[in-house]
């Protein structure tokens, strides 16, 4: 009896990191190359039930079969789908279309983003809106001003010589990227860095999100039911407990 | 609860952008404004509590939702009006007037419709609030007595009835994002915007520069901000729901 209990409260506790999830994802629908979470839910694993002196013994075997015994949440996964790119014609807004990251520099080392809303520095070189340096072949990309053009490999070209690229990486595994706050991801598991050979650069676009509000307006009623479900199911058991302990057996 | 914080967020993140729509909104008409733009980023994320394999813990990780990262100004060109006043000036290109601030600093508009102010000791062009327009030697510019034409030329030169004048000082920023702005459409130099650099920008006289405010962009960033705003709050309210279930179970 005890058992359900846990197990119906591992479902509550694993549709609260649900909603957790979720919620950042509806906060973000509106930030620049923001990828959706989502967890993914696995099963401890099952316990073998086997029957204790029981003195009608029929089978052969004590054991009954396998129990679950609940779900615990596994991997909050990243989705990297393409958002939609939106044009906003300011020539330091770039959007990636296909797989690759800006890489960024920080003084805790590379970060990697597709927040490409960029902006021009004091010293003419390009920035994030955190004032972080953009990288590019050899360092700070230099621009000078607003009338430089990037085309869609990434070359910088200012008054018409090309004078630097965007350093436009990818890696093998994108699970291994880990989230940091303020768009920027850190290569968590140490992967190589490679060139990213699918990405086009386009400038005067940004990558919205790609949160689509349908699905999340969905899974929050999902979640809000199969929550109260759990729910229902301990009161239940509540009840027949109170009744195991109150009723039955009353002299 | 940290649904309830990321959620709260979400809401407070919206509303900023609404008052920077709005804001934008009411100065479609007025001249010289830049309109301005919200840009958001995720917040830090942290481990999940308690996560039942610890050996992925790191794989574990949530966000607490949303912060502005920065609110920027977009200094793309305004439409040219013709109004036909001798005193209303047309930057046509990147760059800024030069004028004096009333604490004796220095500022930089584009806003370009000037007037005459006479006092004490002599005339001298300002802006509509009153602040001197300054020359490239920063000083203010006297006009004299009984003048009945001003001409501007396109490189900044003043001409009283013909005669040469002060040339106006106009001056342009690396990262015109970093300055300050003070209200009424002056700004002032910073550490981030980098010191002002001679523009070569060309001077068009009897022309006024619009807001560079769209509405229609401005129309659908609303309605964005509104969907996002009540996504939002329907994340609070269902929070709402599940944490009393959570109460309600005895």
């Amino acid at each position: 009896m005890l058992r359900s209990f846990y197990i119906a409260g591992t479902g509550m506790l694993a549709q609260r990191a649900r909603m957790n999830v979720l919620t950042n994802n509806i906060t973000n629908i509106d930030t620049t190359g923001y990828k959706k979470d989502t967890i993914i839910s696995r099963s401890f694993a099952d316990l073998l039930i086997k029957n204790l002196n029981d003195p009608y013994l029929l089978k052969k075997s004590a054991f009954i079969g396998p129990q679950n015994t609940g779900i615990h949440v596994d991997v909050i996964s990243t989705l990297f789908s393409q958002g939609d790119l939106e044009e906003t014609r300011r020539s330091t807004d770039l959007a990636l279309e296909g797989q690759g990251f800006f890489t960024i520099q920080t003084p805790e080392g590379n970060r990697y983003t597709r927040d490409g809303s960029f902006s021009i520095g004091y010293d003419g070189c390009l920035i994030t809106g955190d004032g972080y340096y953009v990288s590019g072949r050899n360092g700070r990309i230099y621009v000078g001003d607003e009338s430089f053009v990037v085309d869609t490999l990434g070359n910088v070209t200012v008054n018409g010589q090309t004078v630097d690229s965007f350093s436009i990486v990818t890696f093998d595994d994108l699970s291994g990227l880990r989230k940091t706050g303020g768009n920027l991801y850190l290569n968590y598991a140490n992967q190589p860095v490679r060139q990213a050979e699918n990405a086009k650069v386009m400038q005067g676009y940004l990558e919205g999100s790609n949160v689509n509000m349908a699905d999340e307006v969905i899974s929050m009623v999902e979640i809000n039911r199969a929550y109260e479900l759990n729910q229902r199911v301990l009161r239940i058991i509540d009840e027949s407990l109170a009744k195991s302990v109150n009723e039955v057996g009353r002299v | 609860m940290q649904t309830l914080y990321a959620a709260g967020l979400g809401i407070k993140m919206q509303q900023h952008r609404v008052s920077t729509i709005a804001n934008n909104i009411a100065n479609i008409n007025t001249t010289g404004f830049k309109s301005q733009r919200v840009s958001f980023k995720d917040a830090l994320y942290t481990r999940l509590i308690n996560p039942a394999n610890t050996a992925s813990a790191e794989n574990l990780r949530q966000g607490a939702g949303v912060l502005i990262a920065s609110t920027s100004r977009d200094f793309t060109l305004g439409n040219p009006q013709n109004t036909g006043n001798s005193l209303d000036l047309y930057i046509d290109g990147n760059g800024f007037f030069t004028i004096k601030d009333n604490g004796g600093g220095i500022m930089y508009t584009r806003g370009g419709c000037f007037g005459i102010s006479s006092e004490a000791d002599g005339r001298y062009l300002v802006t509509a609030q009153g602040n001197y327009l300054l020359d490239t030697d920063n000083n203010r510019i006297s006009v004299p007595a009984n003048t009945e034409q001003i001409t501007v030329s396109p490189e900044g030169l003043v001409a009283f009835d013909g005669a040469e004048g002060a040339t106006l000082q106009i001056v342009d920023f690396v990262n015109k994002e970093g300055l300050t702005a003070r209200g009424n459409g002056c700004y002032t130099e910073t550490d981030v915007s980098g010191p002002p650099v001679k523009s070569s920008a060309r001077i068009a006289q009897g022309v006024m520069e619009s807001s560079n405010v769209d509405l229609a962009v401005e129309l659908s960033m609303l309605v964005r901000a509104q969907r996002a705003f009540s996504l939002a709050g329907r994340a609070v309210s269902v929070w709402d729901q599940m944490a009393s279930n959570a109460n309600n179970i005895r």
